[in-house]
């Protein structure tokens, strides 16, 4: 059996979590390092990604709390080593450290604050901050669309500025490109198609497009501003006229605030029976994060995409925002 | 009360019934998709349509959609903007009772209605586009607003928005609409803007400051529409979570996406109209189909029988 990784571009959430699985089977079954694991819903998603043979974890926190949540929740956590440390600022510590070590593939946050969390990612103690900001990528798995569509930033970076806007793309990209995914395509998004002297953001676009075409990124189409109708569906990109490399067939949607993000993405979610995956990126090591209200799926699903982009990281020698 | 677009047809037939069908300005009927649902409207006696636009291309239009509008008044307009006035004047003096946009670009058609010049707005009052929804996975019908004319929301727009959408649920039937300004989270944060200005709006509504309807926010889409959720973040005594009308968007990118999603993945049924300004304009995108634009004739007529 050959121990190669075939990038084929992944099209489904069901193929992030398959994609997961072949990796590990090959040998290359990724550690996750738990800041915080006294939280039901994390280690219910890490039990089952385990025996899925997706990925193995180290749980960093209270033993006690640990067990009793393992207890409350039936989820057998025996395969998994625990860390015991009763202090947050020090069991998180040693996570990222675990990571920055190079011992562990993906941080995972558990019970702690997700901006602590990446406070100490980002601190100086540890070399795994790049360029880049960090920020979340949404990977959307919507019935009716043709491929896997990413949202950002809906959970970090509050209201982008030009620069941030690039950043957040390449950080977006690079999960892309851990997808089997080249060329990104990368649509702007806007309420109208065109740049409009009413409407301010659709002038930003104009500046964001120039910028990325200077920066000569390999490998990103960008293009914009494009509705949401215009970015996913070739049909109304056509009906509207609207022709261009990435109308009709985004990878990526790149919104304008966090609130637009979130909002778009969860009518998708909660309507369109539409199954995510999330990941932060921009830090040198992926950060994975699930929400309690996360189906079990979408859980598995972003546990998967953190392997997925570690995996990238190693394989092709990119680190987060070294785009 | 109003609870679905089945309803909203019978109400209108009812009110109809004893009077003439509102008048509907069809501005610039370009576009086959318009046209069939003006027309079929027409038929069904829910509206005497008046086009107003190019005659010349009137007729080609209908020729190509395979629809008759000989029987129907036509208004020379030689283009988007003089027929947008027309249509203005012709409210102003009582001949026409709405509009109809046909398919052309809406922001085209906003920017002439929202001209200082243009007479169609009215002083105090915000113009603000509204898209309601029926969809099988939410228990009402969900009013999602603006995603068409406000590009820049002050605070003062961001309450004539929820204004205009409660007045039209009121309309409806639907007392004291339920209104959620939507954001990312639900906590509210001195770093994310969004949040404040909602927080303070939501006061307000408490005080009673802004009547007619509950306003609660920041509420994310979820908290908004699941009690469950809602309760599980700690959100337990709010008049809105879980069971909101109006879903009063932070930005106009953000309104119009989720009406893409919702038309386009969700496969909810939808109305669009314009409200607040001299007449109800019925709007929708290249994304809806006949149905759709059937939908919003219906609604902008019966809004105007009240």
């Amino acid at each position: 059996m050959s121990t190669e990784i075939k990038n084929q571009p992944i099209m489904s959430s069901d193929q992030i979590i398959e994609r997961a699985q072949e990796i590990a089977r090959k040998g290359k079954r990724k550690m996750v390092a738990v800041a915080g694991a006294s939280d039901v819903d994390v280690l219910g998603a890490l039990s089952s990604a385990n025996a899925d043979g997706i990925l193995d974890a180290t749980l960093f926190g209270d033993r006690d709390k640990i067990n009793k949540c393992a207890v409350e929740g039936d989820i057998d956590i025996s395969k998994f080593d625990i860390v015991h440390n009763d202090d947050v600022s020090k069991f998180t510590y040693e996570a990222v450290k675990m990571a920055a070590e190079g011992n562990a593939d993906v941080i995972m946050k558990g019970f702690v604050s997700t901006s602590g969390l990446l406070k100490t990612v980002l601190s100086h103690d540890f070399n795994l901050k790049t360029k880049n900001l960090v920020s979340h990528t949404a990977v959307l798995d919507i019935p009716g669309y043709f491929k896997l569509l990413g949202m950002t930033d809906g959970g970090m970076v509050v209201r982008p500025d030009l620069d941030q806007k690039i950043q957040i793309m390449e950080n977006s990209a690079l999960v892309f490109r851990a997808l089997g995914i080249n060329p990104v395509k990368v649509a702007l998004s806007g309420a109208v198609d065109f740049v409009h002297d009413n409407i301010p953001q659709t002038a930003e676009c104009r500046k964001v497009i120039e910028k990325v075409e200077s920066m000569g990124f390999d490998d990103i189409v960008i293009q914009g501003p494009l509705t949401f109708d215009a970015a996913t569906s070739k049909e109304m990109a056509s009906l509207k006229n609207i022709e261009g490399p990435v109308a009709g067939e985004a990878d990526v949607y790149l919104v304008n605030s966090i609130e637009e993000c979130n909002i778009i993405a969860k009518s998708l979610i909660n309507f369109a029976d539409t199954v995510f995956a999330g990941v932060i990126t921009g830090a040198k090591v992926p950060v994975s994060l699930v929400s309690r209200t996360d189906t079990l799926k979408n859980k598995k699903a972003s546990v998967s995409i953190a392997c997925l982009v570690a995996e990238y990281y190693k394989s092709s020698g990119v680190l987060g925002g070294a785009l | 009360m109003i609870k679905s677009f089945a309803e909203l047809k019978e109400n209108t037939k009812i009110k109809i019934k004893d009077k003439a069908a509102p008048r509907m300005g069809m501005i610039y009927p370009r576009g086959g998709k318009c046209l069939k649902a003006a027309i079929q409207a027409a038929e069904e006696g829910y509206v005497t349509p008046i086009l107003i636009g190019h005659k010349i291309e009137i007729e080609s239009t209908a020729r190509a959609a395979n629809q008759d509008v000989s029987k129907y008044k036509i208004i020379e307009a030689e283009n988007l903007k003089t027929s947008i006035l027309k249509a203005i004047g012709m409210a102003k003096a009582g001949e026409i009772d709405f509009f109809l946009k046909g398919c052309v670009d809406t922001t085209e058609m906003v920017d002439v209605l929202v001209a200082k010049d243009s007479g169609f707005l009215t002083k105090g009052k915000t113009l603000s586009h509204i898209g309601i929804m029926q969809t099988e996975r939410y228990h009402k019908l969900m009013f999602v607003t603006d995603s068409a004319v406000n590009a820049v929301l002050k605070a003062t727009d961001k309450i004539g928005i929820v204004q205009n959408a409660a007045a039209l649920a009121t309309v409806m039937g639907i007392e004291q609409p339920k209104a959620a300004l939507l954001a990312a989270v639900e906590a509210i944060y001195p770093a994310i803007p969004v949040t404040m200005e909602e927080a303070a709006i939501a006061k307000m509504s408490d005080r009673g400051q802004i009547k007619g309807c509950f306003i609660d926010g920041p509420l994310s889409f979820d908290v908004a529409i699941n009690t469950e959720v809602a309760h599980s973040k700690g959100i337990t005594n709010s008049k809105v979570a879980g069971d909101t009308d109006i879903f009063a968007c932070p930005s106009m990118e953000t309104a119009d996406g989720v009406y893409k999603a919702m038309v386009m993945y969700a496969k909810a049924e939808v109305a669009g109209i314009i409200f607040g300004g001299a007449v109800p304009v019925a709007s929708t995108y290249a994304v809806d189909p006949v149905g759709h634009i059937f939908n919003s004739i219906v609604l902008a007529a019966y809004a105007t029988l009240q």
